[in-house]
């Protein structure tokens, strides 16, 4: 049956393949919702990784109302988020505590000026977390639960974390090789080569 | 009498459309979604169910005129093309009536030909025609208005409910009087341009106090930061340059900043003020149809001067018992319904994957607008849909 979907994404492209793949899966022409955060004065976090935080912070106490209250309800979010992410951006790993930083208790990891002075202290890659793809995903998984307030069984919810972003998957149309979902980096390690 | 669905098919990007509409039903949607299509479809049931439809009508009634061959569907997913465009409307008048119409798009001439119309009483046939009916008609003109099987029946209320109706499209040039209204109809123009005559006949003193149909003038001023009196007058040197051109009688406006005796015209007046006046007038004016629709509600208006005509003009409407279609992209306009009232009602209009209009009634709960989730916010993060995907 045809389900209301809501997309919340990186980016224009990560909707147009979520959509894609939903139908495809469900073998049914969805209707799509593709919800964005209002960017700020300085036109930061409408969209990006730091949109998608953004949305589920903005959201994480009236998220039930959201997706039941406005009609036509939404059956299913999907939060998209690139795995690259945890690869590449401290931010995400202010909370983690691998090092000590007495910003953390005062700023926001979007509107910390250390970061943006290049003075974060976080070292990449996180010492908290297993450094693989498997490891990367999990560790966004569990943030964005977090900045949305729910737990693992919340059934309205479809966390996805494409490795290493949405649009490297074209690897698994061209690449003829195993566990191509595993594959870390693959814009060097297999589409520039 | 209340109007409880209509219904679209085979009519440009309408395949096949129906909805419930309110009295007040407001459309958004992103640009070429099919929000005035779905304006031009009533035009056209309108002028099928009161009169005949042909390119005179149309434009009478502000609807776009297009080829025949565009009139009809023309999706790449379709099979077939549909021969005839179909539109319906079901109302409940103590009983449940509804009006069917099936009509060719011109061929030879302008004109659109009646393929079958028919109305019915709680299911049953009161009166019908097609191509095979043996009567000898003329299939140029819709026969349920003068049909002498329908004389005096209930069931014709509709169509004089409907039969005024036009798609009102107020311009600049032709508020501030310099253009001349391409559809002059009575009481304001579809462009306006009326204005200045229609305000006049609702502009009345009553003890002491001015008042634009059922309102004060002082509460209209209010909306209008700047003024502190308006007036209709004939056009003299001391209010217009004698070289601008102008209709018979104009609005005057008085600046509270200004001396009394520097009054002007619409003509330099903030075109605010003028869409302002003009959405009253038609709200109030007793020659205003029953039924209209406004394309682009909010153009020129202030994101806070259209939220607050909004909350009036929905009030007016459902005070007259009228029934209006508008479209906005102003999500402050949003703000100003009371979606509460199932009276007022908001509809989004999206293209589905083939590119078929889609539109959805749009429900939102009182506790989520009151918990910092206005609908103006819920449009612009897509939760309502109505916005382009991809931007």
């Amino acid at each position: 049956m045809r389900k209301m979907i809501g997309i919340v994404g990186e980016g224009p492209t990560d909707y147009m393949v979520i959509k894609e793949v939903i139908d495809h899966i469900t073998g049914e022409a969805n209707e799509y919702r593709r919800l964005q955060p209002e960017p700020d004065m300085a036109g930061r976090f409408g969209n990006g990784w730091k949109g998608v935080w953004k949305w589920c912070e903005t959201n994480s106490g009236v998220l039930d109302k959201v997706l039941h209250e406005v009609t036509p309800q939404i059956d299913l979010l999907v939060i998209q988020m690139d795995a690259d992410v945890s690869r590449k951006e401290r931010e995400v790993h202010c909370l983690c505590g691998s090092v000590g930083c007495e910003a953390r208790e005062v700023s926001h990891p979007l509107r910390c000026a250390k970061v943006t002075e290049g003075q974060c202290p976080v070292i990449l890659p996180c010492s908290m977390h297993v450094q693989d793809a498997g490891g990367y995903e999990e560790h966004l998984r569990e943030l964005i639960r977090q900045w949305l307030g729910i737990c693992a069984n919340n059934e309205d919810v479809l966390i996805t974390i494409p490795c290493d972003s949405t649009d490297a998957w074209i690897v698994a149309a061209y690449q003829d090789c195993d566990d191509v979902e595993k594959i870390e980096n693959p814009w060097e390690s297999v589409i520039a080569r | 009498m209340t109007i409880t669905e209509i219904n679209v098919k085979n009519f440009k990007s309408l395949y096949d459309v129906s909805f419930q509409p309110g009295k007040v039903n407001v459309f958004i949607g992103a640009n070429g979604s099919g929000k005035s299509t779905i304006l031009e479809a009533i035009g056209i049931l309108s002028a099928a169910m009161t009169d005949r439809v042909n390119n005179n009508v149309l434009q009478r009634k502000g609807i776009r005129l297009s080829t025949s061959s565009l009139y009809k569907s023309k999706f790449k997913t379709m099979k077939r093309e549909g021969l005839t465009v179909d539109m319906g409307i079901q109302w409940v008048d103590e009983e449940k009536y509804d009006y069917t119409v099936h009509l060719t798009t011109p061929t030879d001439d302008d004109a659109w030909k009646y393929h079958s119309e028919s109305v019915n009483q709680e299911g049953n046939l009161l009166w019908g025609r097609s191509n095979r009916s043996f009567a000898l008609l003329n299939h140029n003109i819709g026969y349920f208005m003068v049909t002498e099987t329908l004389n005096g029946h209930r069931c014709r209320k509709m169509g004089q409910y409907i039969e005024k109706y036009g798609i009102y499209q107020p311009d600049t040039p032709t508020l501030r009087g310099i253009v001349a209204d391409t559809t002059q109809v009575s009481p304001i123009g579809l462009n306006g341009g009326r204005m200045a005559d229609a305000l006049k006949e609702i502009l009345k003193s009553t003890d002491g106090d001015m008042k634009l149909g059922t309102l004060y003038v002082e509460d209209i001023l209010d909306m209008i930061d700047w003024a502190s009196g308006f007036d209709i007058t004939a056009p003299k040197k001391a209010n217009l340059n004698p070289g601008v051109p102008s209709t018979r009688q104009v609005i005057e406006f008085k600046d509270r900043f200004l001396k009394a005796n520097a009054t002007f015209t619409g003509y330099d007046a903030s075109e605010g003020a003028l869409y302002v006046l003009f959405m009253l007038c038609l709200a109030m004016h007793p020659e205003s149809p029953s039924m209209f629709a406004i394309d682009s509600f909010d153009h020129a208006l202030n994101p806070r001067l259209a939220k607050r005509l909004t909350e009036i003009f929905s009030q007016l409407m459902l005070e007259s018992h009228r029934t209006v279609f508008m479209t906005t992209h102003n999500p402050l306009v949003l703000d100003g319904l009371d979606l509460c009232n199932d009276d007022i009602r908001l509809f989004a209009v999206s293209r589905n994957k083939d590119g078929y209009a889609v539109l959805n009634r749009i429900q939102v709960s009182k506790e989520l607008l009151e918990s910092g989730q206005p609908l103006s916010r819920l449009w612009i993060n897509g939760r309502l849909g109505g916005v382009p995907e991809l931007i």
